[in-house]
């Protein structure tokens, strides 16, 4: 999403290898450019790809929650293509400025990462 | 034998139905599109897709509470089988399905159903309100899969996204 794309809902959506590790931008999901606000990314699935989910400046409002992000990129990328450093999270906004709420993921940055195991309010679900 | 004449005669009547078609109405699509096919009524996939449209889109959908059911068949786009973005110039524009400046709401793209191979992104939602994008598999487009510029309020579920980018601008699954 870019360009002010706003008050979007992505959910449930399945997304993996995807992006070229050359150019380092790619992404499973990309909230991306000043306006591209107030989305809801939700229950997807992003394994594989040169990042997981890639947030650049500027944007806000967006909530991230009970997605599972990892493996991004895998392992072969990392090994044969150091310099890629893709991450599951890579946010370059304000921290703060978006919501990040019981995703399951193990690299990020600027964003909160514990673990893979279920956060405690999905427990009961 | 009657059997085989049908098939052939329905492969004619389709190719024929949606070939060098600008614009139409409820439609039943398949077979080749070599121009840009603008829908403005529910429409569905009959028969897998070929498109041969080159700088622009395959499919258009043009107008508020406009349905595009994929039905399972697959829309083929001119790009490179394994990577994409090596099948010819990159071509923002050249993207499977687009839904330009619709603000009306209602549109919906329904899978299940694969878009793949295109030279622009698989999806292109732009500048639009209200799109649903549902059970969609995209796969081995130049660009994004499903591809969001400006615009709000969109649903976007339940779809795959697979083999998806491009070598300059960041792009990918969604």
């Amino acid at each position: 999403m870019f360009g002010g794309a706003s008050r979007n809902r992505l959910r449930g959506n399945r997304l993996s290898g995807n992006g070229y590790t050359a150019q380092g931008n790619n992404f499973g999901i990309g909230i991306e450019g000043t306006g591209t606000n107030d989305n809801v990314v939700e229950h997807n699935t992003i394994t594989g790809n040169t990042n997981g989910l890639y947030m650049t400046a500027g944007v806000q409002g967006n909530i991230i929650r009970r997605n599972l992000i990892v493996g991004n990129p895998p392992i072969q990328v990392d090994l044969d293509h150091p310099s890629a450093k893709g991450v599951d999270i890579k946010n370059q906004a304000q921290s703060g400025a978006n919501t990040f709420q019981s995703n399951r993921c193990l690299t990020a940055v600027n964003a909160p990462c514990p673990a893979v195991k279920r956060q405690p309010e999905e427990k009961n679900k | 034998m009657i059997g085989l004449k049908i098939s052939l005669w329905s492969g004619a009547f389709l190719g024929a139905l949606v070939m060098g078609m600008g614009n139409a109405h409820a439609t039943d699509i398949g077979g080749t599109i070599s121009t840009t096919l603008t829908i403005t009524e529910d429409s569905q996939l009959v028969d897998d897709v070929t498109c041969t449209v080159t700088g622009a889109p395959c499919i258009a959908i043009a107008g508020p509470n406009v349905t595009l059911e994929l039905n399972g068949f697959t829309m083929t786009g001119q790009a490179d089988a394994q990577t994409a973005c090596a099948g010819g110039t990159p071509t923002f524009s050249e993207n499977g399905i687009d839904v330009e400046s619709q603000t009306g709401g209602g549109i919906g793209i329904r899978g299940p159903g694969l878009i793949q191979r295109f030279r622009g992104p698989g999806i292109f939602l732009h500048n639009s309100t209200g799109v649903t994008v549902t059970g969609v598999t995209v796969s081995t487009n130049c660009f994004s899969g499903i591809l969001v510029g400006g615009g709000s309020d969109h649903q976007i579920s339940g779809n795959v996204s697979v083999r998806n980018g491009n070598p300059v601008a960041p792009c990918g699954g969604i």
